[in-house]
């Protein structure tokens, strides 16, 4: 597999500056760092303003889904800057309200409250106003316009994972959507379980002919394989784990390596739909529809933000995205944090921001009986913990100050912390998009805490009529310990193989 | 500010969440039509598990309410919590590479014929 272009900056190689502009000012940034840290590190925190209410939105999620840093760059509306890499001369701006209408129209939206929706509810009569109106506010709004020439623009944002994605086949015996350690493992008990019925085998390199043999798909949308296991410094357990299953897929000849390629839909029985990625950017390229007689979701896991007043506020971030900003692109949003969480989960982000030198105002714990017994060797004593408290209030005006919490469960007093920079650390909810449109069932858990309930899996495996096998693994099966994952990988790749087994000899006597 | 955003996309507090479970939106599928929750640019990533959990906040669960505390007094119970119908395409794509997608859908289908 062609080794890709990382959208973090290689720290072998000396770092180019990129000169960029920003609404009129000229800035200075490293090329291929994400956009959203060159302007962090110029001051610039706000990345958006909210439609309605025109409340300040920083950087969040990391991973451009959230769309809180989604920012115009070069002309182009929605690039989520902060997992785009910078180049040198791009102009970047924000798209939404401009300044002057801003005040104007927050203004009225909180004196008469605007419905939900309003922007295709309200104002729709008479026709010719109506196109009127919706064409100021999508200026307002900041949409841009539908451009199909910008082909040879964004093949140079997107890191260089195009060539994989062409090699792509339009069917596979078995695909895994999700090189985690979960994923990793799965696609590799399914191919010995596939080699093992049919005999394949061939070196590490491979040419064309080769490429045909491949009959299992492990893909994941970054350019390197690992899901979760950054952040995770402290186990080397996990990473000398992690690199020798990376190396392992990487070198069998039955799995081919898509990275950079984002599944972006399922179609039951057996079809998925897939993009390349390049931050978040789904490429010229088009997408692609690939079938499969067996699937497994690796999908991973992701933060939800408690709900408590002001909780999009610049500045609070889940401990996913914590991991991210401070593994993968090398910064920190703060000095002083704040973490609320319980669990595994809590310690581990604790442990981690401590590692990076970041003080921790307070390490608060939601609940009196958190679900695992936290390992708590890592963190000094010395760290202030408040036990089972109920975080209330994020203050702040453009950025987090402070949080407001009241300690048991809402019921004691009222502690407000000083932080720049809060994070959440609770069990990930299992991305659920996938499954749901294999037709899994979900229901929400029935954990005593408001903040740990999350829509889990009814099942973790399903077949089709066809014989079509449908297997979720990993975080995206509700697992949380690493070992545990890889196990569970294990099985859903053997599970998958039978059945892609199965289904071909039933096509095969008919 | 001051206020409870339960979907930031779509700027939705969680106080215009329940006024339309008061207003009788009493399913996952109207809520998500009638406030717009789960419908901007994160597709629910963020808000759809936020509103899932304050819907069932009136269960009948022996524990202390935490979370949209002020909320328990709000005729909640019986509602199905469930998740809404989330379809393709998963993340956002932008439409021009969907449009291209489809010219060369159309092309490989002409030039065969």
């Amino acid at each position: 597999m062609p080794v890709e272009k990382n959208p973090a900056p290689d720290p072998h190689s000396e770092p180019s500056k990129a000169v960029f502009d920003f609404e009129g000012r000229s800035l200075e940034g490293i090329a291929g760092e994400p956009i959203a840290k060159s302007l962090f590190r110029a001051g610039i925190r706000i990345l958006s303003y909210s439609v309605k209410y025109h409340r300040p939105r920083g950087i969040h999620c990391g991973r451009g889904r959230c769309g809180m840093c989604h920012m115009e760059v070069d002309g182009i509306p929605g690039i989520p800057t902060c997992n785009t890499p910078l180049e040198n001369g791009m102009k970047i701006r924000r798209q939404d309200f401009r300044p002057f209408f801003a005040p104007v129209l927050t203004a009225a939206a909180r004196r008469f409250p605007l419905p939900a929706g309003f922007y295709y509810r309200r104002f729709t009569k008479p026709v010719f106003l109506k196109n009127l109106f919706m064409d100021s506010l999508r200026k307002m709004a900041g949409v841009g316009r539908v451009t199909l020439d910008e082909e040879e623009r964004l093949a140079g944002i997107i890191p260089d994972c195009l060539g994989t994605f062409d090699r792509i086949k339009p069917h596979y015996d078995v695909i895994v959507v999700g090189a985690g350690l979960s994923g990793m493992s799965a696609a590799l008990s399914a191919a010995s379980s596939v080699s093992g019925k049919r005999g394949d085998a061939s070196g590490p390199q491979r040419n064309e002919a080769e490429q045909d043999n491949m009959r299992i798909l492990l893909m994941d949308e970054y350019p390197n394989p690992g899901g979760h296991s950054i952040g995770h410094q402290d186990d080397s357990g996990l990473l000398n784990k992690r690199d020798d299953l990376a190396r392992e897929v990487a070198e069998h000849p039955l799995i081919h390596v898509a990275s950079g390629t984002l599944a972006q839909g399922f179609y039951p029985p057996s079809t998925i739909l897939i993009a390349p990625t390049g931050g978040s950017i789904a490429s010229a390229q088009g997408m692609k529809q690939v079938t499969a007689r067996a699937f497994i979701f690796a999908t991973g896991a992701y933060d939800i933000i408690p709900l408590f007043e002001n909780n999009e506020l610049p500045g609070i971030f889940g401990s996913r995205a914590a991991r991210l900003f401070l593994e993968r692109d090398g910064y920190s949003l703060g000095k002083t944090a704040a973490v609320y969480g319980t669990g595994a989960e809590l310690e581990r982000t604790v442990s981690l921001l401590l590692s990076k030198s970041i003080d921790i105002t307070a390490v608060v714990e939601a609940g009196a009986n958190p679900r695992e017994t936290p390992a708590r060797g890592s963190v000094p004593e010395s760290v202030q913990r408040i036990s089972n408290a109920h975080l209330v209030s994020a203050n702040g005006k453009r950025w987090i100050d402070s949080a407001t919490l009241i300690t048991e469960a809402g019921r004691g007093e009222r502690i407000t912390l000083r932080c720049n920079m809060l994070c959440t650390a609770f069990r990930g909810q299992p991305a659920y998009e996938l499954p749901h449109q294999a037709k899994f069932n979900f229901s929400l858990s029935d954990d005593v805490l408001d903040e740990e309930r999350i829509m889990i899996p009814d099942e973790v495996e399903r077949r089709d009529a066809t014989g079509t096998a449908c297997i979720l693994a990993g975080e995206a099966a509700g697992e949380t310990n690493w070992r545990r994952k890889i196990e569970q990988g294990k099985e859903a790749g053997e599970k998958a193989a039978n059945a892609a087994s199965a289904i071909k000899e039933t096509g095969e006597k008919a | 500010m001051g206020k409870t955003i339960i979907c930031h996309c779509e700027d939705i507090s969680i106080e215009e969440l329940f006024s339309a479970v008061e207003q009788g939106y009493k399913d996952i599928e109207s809520i998500k039509r009638y406030t717009g929750i789960a419908t901007g640019t994160c597709q629910g990533k963020c808000c759809l598990i936020q509103t899932l959990r304050a819907l069932a906040s009136g269960d009948d669960r022996s524990s202390p309410k935490t979370a949209s505390e002020s909320a328990a007094s709000t005729p909640l119970k019986g509602i199905a919590v469930k998740m809404p119908t989330i379809r393709q395409p998963v993340i956002p794509a932008r439409i021009d590479r969907i449009i291209k997608a489809g010219e060369k859908a159309v092309k490989k289908a002409t030039g065969k014929a």
